[in-house]
């Protein structure tokens, strides 16, 4: 009988301290280390976009990133995209490159909000972003599988967006649905799938950005991805992208 | 025009070949003018690009361009005996280059070949953009630049950066026939003039230093040039009595020497985008000499212009309104090619663009310019330039727009120089 108690109190302890609920603090850090874990990647991607009538077309990117906020990219497919590239730094730094041109332009914060090559992701979706430092949170709701957030841009973060709802998912802390709002109403929905295992880290192979004001939508597959390359430092300058 | 078609057929198939390798446009532009009777100009131009990196540290770049004008020159039956009468055909090695990354230091890129290099922050035009000559034979395209024989050498640091560029061979500015017109000047004399290009390479070497320095989100950059005037200057003329009652001017016209220095500014204040160029420039001569000496009258040493020095600057500003609506104004003091403070004018560029339906139908019902010749007398001295512009850009890789030029200026005016251009312009865009 004594062991039996034991086994149960013991139980009810191990519960207790385990089941214990995250603060919507917590989360986002644990969301922070997950999506930011990887030293460096290279990723080769491609953009498709599909408007209201099913219509599709192509994009290809090369990117990669560093830490938690350095990210560099270029377009290689279609012939009149390719070469443009950008370029994304702490603190609020962003820079594009036009080829026709050969000159690099500063992005302003109110340009970020602008549309990525004509995708439904703006300057600033593209940026890395470090919610645990650039929101404030707090929680909605929870379920077994999922944390809902909704996070609120910091005024240093210069963002176009009133605030985010992340539906975080339990077993990968990646949020697979963002809803972003602007003037109180929720005009885009990122949605996060094929979420898969590759060397140590967990990545959504597949994300769709669905603009619910226009009925556009634009994917995102990743079709390689390269992690912890060692990539030099000074990929993430203005002179790679100029190559 | 058969030729065209036949050049793009090989071209295709030439594509067909190595599909990955080359890509490019095709571009057809129809302009209908419409003020001044109704005219009609189109030109086709197939642009072709190859880039290719051998290894790491190579890359070779080359941009093949083949341009057909319809010539509206025809005046006798004997022109309508030849097809290739009707349209002029012209071939042209855009730009061929090879890059050699981290070569023959780590710290150094190094590119040569024939090129051009952009380092002004200016949009459309920049005063510090005087690498590359302009290519003003369309002078509705104002931003058009020829490539040179360049030898760039680029430096990186953690301080700052150094680029060096040197170009042996001196280049013009490519014009349209009746730019320059001396006649007036010359008291209507008729005027056979001719040009005096540097003789050795010594001569036509030009070299130019930018010191970069990057802060953040601000950029900047300090410049020297040693280069010429892009534009002919007068050197000397001599007024020959051709008959008894005719005489003609026989104009020497060159290039001198121009020491240009100055900064780039660009940075991001709050939500808006700021940029600045400022060049000063130094020509080494600018006296030339009236000899009437035939007409018994004498020399008379004269000059292009009053000061040696002056300064060309630009400063703009952007904003972008309801994350589509992108604005931009610039204000300009002088435009590429004119030497001297009192010829230079002041220009006001105005740009808009709205992008629609995600971006597949961008207006731009804003752009204009103005240009002032003279601040005290605004409405009989100046220009207006309204450039209104839709593009449909609906299935990929294809886009067509449509874009309306309307040109009013005085005499005087750097637009009076494009002035009855005024025409509806239909473009279509082929990208492969």
């Amino acid at each position: 009988m004594k062991k039996i108690i034991f086994l149960l109190l013991s139980s009810i302890l191990t519960l207790f301290l385990f089941s214990e609920d995250l603060k919507p603090e917590n989360i986002l850090e644990k969301v922070d280390s997950i999506t930011n874990a990887p030293k460096d990647q290279k990723i080769f991607m491609t953009i498709t976009l599909v408007d209201r009538s099913g219509e599709k077309s192509v994009r290809k990117i090369i990117m990669f990133q560093k830490g938690k906020d350095k990210r560099v990219g270029k377009f290689i497919y279609p012939s009149d995209k390719k070469g443009i590239g950008f370029l994304s730094l702490p603190p609020n730094v962003m820079h594009i490159y036009l080829p026709a041109y050969k000159k690099i332009k500063n992005i302003t914060s109110q340009s970020k909000n602008g549309s990525f090559s004509g995708t439904d992701f703006t300057y600033e979706d593209m940026e890395m972003t470090t919610f645990s430092k650039d929101y404030t949170c707090k929680m909605l709701s929870q379920n077994d599988s999922f944390y809902n957030l909704e996070v609120v841009p910091k005024k240093e973060k210069n963002s176009f967006y009133e605030k985010l709802i992340l539906s975080v998912d339990k077993k990968y802390f990646i949020p697979t649905r963002i809803q972003f709002y602007e003037k109180g109403k929720n005009t885009k929905v990122l949605e996060r799938e094929s979420i898969e295992r590759v060397k140590d880290y967990y990545i959504a192979k597949v994300m769709v950005m669905k603009n619910l004001q226009t009925g556009h939508q634009t994917i995102m597959t990743y079709d390689s991805i390269f992690f912890d390359t060692n990539l030099p430092d000074d990929i993430f300058t203005d002179r790679f992208l100029k190559e | 025009m058969k030729k065209f078609y036949s050049l793009i057929t090989f071209l295709l198939f030439f594509l067909n070949l190595f599909p990955s390798d080359f890509y490019g446009e095709i571009e057809n532009s129809m302009r209908i003018n419409f003020l001044q009777g109704y005219s009609f100009y189109d030109y086709s131009l197939l642009d072709l690009k190859y880039d290719r990196w051998m290894g790491d540290r190579i890359k070779f770049y080359l941009d093949v361009q083949v341009q057909t004008d319809l010539l509206t020159l025809l005046k006798r039956t004997e022109d309508l005996s030849f097809a290739d009468n009707f349209y002029n055909s012209d071939f042209r090695i855009y730009e061929t280059s090879l890059f050699l990354k981290r070569f023959p230091f780590d710290f150094v890129d190094l590119t040569f070949g024939k090129t051009y290099y952009n380092p002004g922050k200016g949009f459309i035009v920049s005063p510090v953009d005087i690498i590359n000559p302009d290519d003003l034979s369309d002078p509705l395209k104002m931003d058009r630049k020829l490539t040179k024989g360049l030898f760039i050498v680029e430096m990186y640091s953690k301080i700052f950066n150094l680029n060096i560029i040197y170009s042996p061979f001196f280049t013009p500015t490519l014009l349209p026939s009746g730019y320059i017109d001396y006649s007036e000047y010359l008291g209507g004399v008729n005027v056979k003039d001719s040009l005096i290009f540097p003789e050795d390479i010594a001569k036509s070497s030009e070299l130019f230093l930018f010191m970069i320095k990057d802060f953040n989100n601000l950029q900047t950059s300090f410049f020297y040039g040693y280069s010429r005037s892009r534009t002919p200057l007068a050197k000397n003329v001599k007024i020959i009595m051709n008959s008894s009652f005719s005489a003609i001017a026989d104009l020497q016209l060159w290039f001198p020497r121009v020491h240009n220095f100055g900064f780039t500014f660009s940075t991001v204040l709050k939500d808006f985008g700021i940029w600045g160029d400022l060049c000063g420039n130094f020509v080494s001569e600018k006296n030339f000499k009236i000899d009437m000496s035939d007409i018994g009258r004498g020399t008379v040493d004269t000059f292009n212009f009053k000061e040696k020095f002056f300064f060309n600057f630009l400063a703009g500003i952007d904003y972008t309104l309801f994350s589509n609506y992108y604005m931009t104004f610039q204000y300009v003091h002088g435009m590429r090619g004119v030497y001297g403070e009192e010829n230079i004018n002041d220009y006001f560029f105005f740009g808009s663009r709205i992008n629609l339906l995600g971006g597949k139908i961008v207006f731009e019902p804003l752009n204009f310019a103005y240009e002032i010749v003279n601040w005290k007398n605004l409405k009989n001295e100046g220009g207006l330039l309204l450039n209104p512009k839709i593009t449909f850009d609906f299935i990929d890789n294809f886009s067509f727009g449509v874009s309306f030029y309307y040109i009013k200026a005085t005499k005087n005016s750097y637009f009076d120089k494009i002035d009855k251009k005024d025409c509806v312009e239909f473009t279509t865009k082929i990208f492969f």
